[in-house]
């Protein structure tokens, strides 16, 4: 299989602090590759580097074969990678469908024409429909983060980036939720999702990542990682008794 | 009383045109424009030079002046603000600040300190509704050009594919970007737009009052009362506001106009400083 994204030994953070450490991994074409590790272990620095809102201060990230290291959000937004926020962060201001065509027609590059359709499009396939002239900051948790995904969509992206989606969400949501994603990586998007809940690793992914202080500390099988000694320890702060 | 009341609301669409350019910026950019007075006092001078070279109507000069600003708001945003806006939101505010200077001294030097007003053919007209009250047709078409643009602006950021993008990254700056927004570009057509608007703003004050070269800081701080009290990056606010800052002006007088207008203000900042129609 292809790989669609390389981190290479990649540093970086915020300011003089640095969170990142020598990171590499590689995500592979039509995968899902969940990515877990105790708080405050880069997760989501890793995707803010990815995505372009901070600049690695060593390593490349390659996308598509191509260096995308000191390329700017917006364009990477337009090269294919989509990103939802953990706590979602919709354009209030705007309606559902407004949100999803802001994405169409900037990130996907579309004329207003092509993007109403397609935008009306992918509210149908995130369950928004019905939703789509309320105002954006009056839906629920779990709309918001229909709408996260939504407009992440709208970008056409080729790898899309999960963060928390099923954090704050009760059981039957969280079954939603990962009803949705495998239909994504049915529709061939390539997702890297950022998850606290075990389950949802271990149901919706591909392989697991696991992460600790800025780097990759283990990646493989689902089960196979979330049952090993090492993320036992680091991640759930559990230690071998033998 | 109710003629002054029809002066104090015709005062309010032109005081709101004033204000909307400054109350957008601040909205989608955060930035607060010191140098926005003197832009509206920039363009007067423009549309004057240009109804007097050309011998045309000070309406026609919008022909050029409107696109003439639009471009100097977006080179402006483009090349020096967005630059500074990147070392922090103080130091635009200090650019914008020296900017006023820069301009004002600038226009001083050109046009000297002489006042000067443009003149229509209906300067003095009036439609009389009784004995005592009547209209100033002047008046009245500089306030309706004053609700038109707002009306028009309003359209365009609701229904354009440019007015969508510049209501996302008014906001959230760092999710537009990552629905694919080139935050620089938007920032700079909203700067365009604004000084797009100061230009209609510069004739329809230029023409039924005096303006020289230093009375930008004065309509700066009307345009900065009328965007407190209606709240900042609010259209519906900016007229409500400028009508408030009519009326007080109109009913206070010469002698006590300014002084109840920042009494007013003054207030609002303490009770609800997010403005009327701000959420």
């Amino acid at each position: 299989m292809d790989n669609i994204l390389t981190f290479k030994n990649v540093d970086g953070g915020y300011g003089r602090v640095k969170i990142l450490h020598d990171l590499s991994f590689e995500v592979r074409k039509g995968e899902v590759l969940g990515v877990v590790g105790p708080n405050g272990c880069g997760k989501t620095t890793m995707f803010n580097a990815l995505i372009g809102l901070i600049t690695p201060t060593a390593g490349e990230i390659i996308f598509k074969g191509k260096n995308i290291t000191k390329v700017s959000a917006n364009d990477r937004a337009r090269m294919g990678i989509g990103r939802t926020y953990q706590v979602p962060r919709p354009f209030e201001g705007m309606t559902v469908f407004e949100n999803v065509l802001v994405a169409c027609c900037h990130g996907a590059g579309m004329t207003e024409h092509a993007g109403r359709p397609k935008a009306l499009e992918i509210l149908k396939l995130t369950g928004l429909y019905e939703k789509r002239e309320i105002m954006a900051g009056e839906l629920t948790l779990l709309d918001r983060k229909r709408l996260e995904i939504a407009r992440a969509l709208g970008t056409n992206p080729e790898l899309l980036l999960l963060d928390e989606v099923a954090a704050g969400l009760v059981e039957a949501e969280v079954g939603e939720v990962i009803d949705m994603v495998a239909d994504l990586k049915a529709a061939g998007y390539t997702i890297i999702w950022i998850e606290h809940v075990i389950d949802v690793m271990l149901k919706a992914t591909d392989r697991v990542m696991c992460m600790s202080d800025g780097t990759d500390l283990l990646i493989g099988e689902p089960r196979e990682v979330m049952e090993s000694k090492i993320v036992t320890e680091v991640y759930l702060g559990v230690e071998d008794d033998e | 009383m109710i003629q002054q009341i029809i002066y104090g609301i015709l005062y309010g669409g032109v005081f709101a045109l004033a204000a909307i350019g400054m109350s957008m910026m601040f909205g989608i950019v955060g930035l607060t424009n010191l140098a926005h007075g003197e832009f509206i006092i920039l363009a007067a001078f423009l549309s004057s030079v240009l109804c007097t070279a050309l011998g045309c109507s000070p309406f026609l000069t919008l022909i050029i002046t409107v696109p003439v600003m639009f471009i100097v708001g977006f080179i402006l945003q483009k090349v020096l603000i967005n630059y500074v806006m990147g070392k922090g939101a103080n130091a635009a505010l200090l650019v914008t600040f020296g900017l006023s200077f820069i301009l004002k001294d600038g226009m001083l030097q050109i046009f000297s300190a002489d006042s000067r007003r443009m003149v229509v053919a209906f300067q003095s007209a009036n439609i009389r509704i009784s004995d005592s009250v009547v209209i100033p047709v002047l008046y009245l078409v500089v306030c309706l050009i004053g609700v038109a643009v707002i009306v028009i602006l309003h359209l365009f950021m609701s229904k354009t594919y440019v007015g969508q993008s510049i209501r996302a990254t008014s906001d959230d700056k760092v999710a537009a970007q990552l629905v694919g927004v080139n935050i620089k570009n938007v920032t700079a057509v909203a700067m365009g737009i604004a000084l797009a608007t100061a230009a209609v703003s510069g004739l329809t004050l230029g023409m039924p009052w005096p303006f020289y070269a230093t009375s930008g800081s004065g309509y700066l701080l009307i345009a900065f009362g009328v965007v407190v009290l209606g709240g900042m990056g609010s259209m519906i606010g900016a007229l409500v506001g400028g009508v408030i800052f009519g009326l007080a002006q109109v009913l206070g007088g010469s002698n006590w106009g300014v002084f109840i207008s920042y009494i007013i203000l003054l207030i609002f900042l303490a009770v609800r400083p997010q403005g009327l129609f701000k959420k």
